[in-house]
């Protein structure tokens, strides 16, 4: 998964906002055009903002300020309020600094999505793995009883006696609770989704079925 | 509670004993003794601190072989004694590195928005005392609060360019420290060098986030290599001996939850956001 779309257009509308607030005008003027030069493109919230600011309900302190909060996103809002502390003080060298810290952004989110390819390229991985993994755990689980030395001892003089998991152990309890524990937490890291724990506990349950099932056929 | 308050006192205990002292000047690398300087007061000094370390880590191996002793033979005692006294001081030590670190990191983490801001206040109103309270106000950890220290010392009539430059002396991050001094060249008009210098810390930071990227990777290749053969390796060896079907084996699911938060947390520092990110 790549960023969400609407991050770009942001930083779009930001940019374009400080470069009109280098030529002198005030930031009220300068919102204004920013908005009725990107038109319907324009974020929904900014618009509400810019209708605060003409209809003269609110200063362009507080219109601001609100607009930042509207974000849920701290990437949004920690830009939003960036600008706002440097409109605080002087628009015209504010929006020349907000132009160079946007092209150190722009920069930033080209490493950001750099990660985020990264992270998505090793969750086919990540299933891969903990798949193999709760499977070989189904199979450990069925066949732990005849793994242990007192039963291979017990071979020799006793080759009938088949002990079998039943069905509530606390071996299966245990494992049933890694299985999950682990598939959670490699998917929390990968930031997938958590469906694939119910594969896993399939998986898992399938082959401890199959296992028992087999064994039973062939002891 | 947090072991790192302790070390003032562990400091106490390495100047009390003598001979402590005298070792523990041999072991003092730099690096620890910039932390030293950095975290606790001037009264705490590096040598008694690896002085009370070896007191302590004298101690714990004094324990550990007494304990031992009782369940093992002469041999295993002796190695694991060691090796639990070893890796305690190991780790007492690196943490204070550790920790002096990450605050490094944290503080470059700011400092290119620092910057921005300070260089934006002065160039809109011409004026350093602006720039300080502005900042002092903002939202940027330890460089927030350090500059609301100054603005007392401001208001008695000490030049604020002083004030920066006794900060930007005693300042571990060498990035902030390079863009104090240009900042206070700009005020004085000597050398307008901060853009280049904002810049770098920015570069700074993406280098840093670059490197986390790229270790990435490995950190997750080990990450799941542990969290799925843990478990399989522990089962088989349980199984083995016969634990299979005793309920002891519940605690297998508790170990792999701790195990993966300590993981976790040791091989994703979450130390670093960029914004934008």
């Amino acid at each position: 998964m790549v960023q969400e779309p609407g991050f770009d257009e942001f930083l779009d509308f930001i940019a374009h906002f400080s470069h009109e607030l280098t030529s002198g005008t005030g930031p009220e003027y300068a919102l204004v055009r920013t908005v009725a030069y990107f038109g319907n493109q324009t974020p929904e919230n900014i618009k509400a903002a810019t209708n605060e600011i003409v209809e003269g309900t609110k200063s362009f302190e507080n219109a601001w300020a609100d607009f930042g909060h509207k974000f849920n996103e701290t990437k949004f809002s920690r830009l939003v309020e960036l600008l706002g502390r440097f409109l605080e003080k002087g628009s015209q060298v504010g929006g020349e600094r907000m132009l160079q810290v946007i092209k150190q952004v722009r920069k930033n989110n080209a490493m950001t999505k750099t990660r985020k390819n990264l992270i998505s390229g090793q969750r086919v991985k990540v299933l891969a793995l903990s798949l193999v993994s709760s499977i070989v755990m189904g199979m450990i689980t069925a066949l732990a009883p005849m793994l242990s030395l007192a039963f291979i001892g017990g071979l020799f003089t006793n080759p009938i006696h088949t002990p079998l998991v039943s069905f509530p152990s606390a071996l299966l309890i245990a494992l049933f609770l890694t299985v999950i524990i682990t598939g959670y937490r490699l998917n929390q890291t990968v930031e997938g989704s958590m469906r694939t724990l119910i594969l896993l506990v399939l998986a898992f349950g399938t082959t401890y079925v199959l296992t028992n099932q087999l064994l039973l056929a062939f002891l | 509670m947090n072991p790192l308050e302790y070390i003032p006192l562990l400091a106490k205990i390495g100047k009390s004993v003598p001979g402590a002292c005298f070792v523990g000047e041999h072991l003092v690398s730099n690096e620890f003794e910039k932390a030293v300087d950095f975290l606790y007061e001037k009264s705490v000094r590096p040598t008694p601190i690896l002085g009370g370390v070896l007191v302590l880590s004298g101690l714990l191996f004094g324990i550990t072989v007494t304990v031992l002793s009782l369940f093992l033979n002469f041999a295993s005692t002796l190695i694991l004694s060691i090796t639990i006294t070893s890796m305690f001081s190991l780790i007492l030590i690196n943490s204070i590195s550790m920790k002096y670190r990450q605050t490094i990191t944290q503080i470059e983490k700011h400092a290119p928005y620092v910057l921005e801001e300070l260089a934006t206040i002065f160039l809109a109103t011409g004026s350093v005392f602006e720039s300080i309270h502005y900042v002092s106000r903002g939202d940027y950890g330890q460089i927030s609060i350090a500059f609301s220290k100054m603005i007392s010392p401001l208001n008695r009539g000490v030049a604020p360019e002083q004030l920066l430059m006794d900060f930007a002396k005693q300042q571990p991050s060498i990035t902030l420290r390079r863009g104090l001094m240009a900042f206070i060249q700009l005020v004085e008009a000597t050398n307008n060098s901060l853009d280049a210098v904002i810049s770098d810390a920015h570069e700074n930071l993406q280098r840093h986030y670059e490197r986390l990227t790229m270790q990435w990777e490995s950190r997750m290749m080990v990450y799941s290599g542990l969290l799925v053969f843990l478990p399989i390796i522990i089962l088989l060896g349980a199984a083995i001996r016969g634990f299979a079907s005793n309920p002891l084996i519940l605690l297998l699911p508790v170990f792999q939850f701790g195990a993966s938060r300590v993981m976790q947390k040791i091989l994703f520092p979450n130390e670093l956001i960029l914004l934008g990110e």
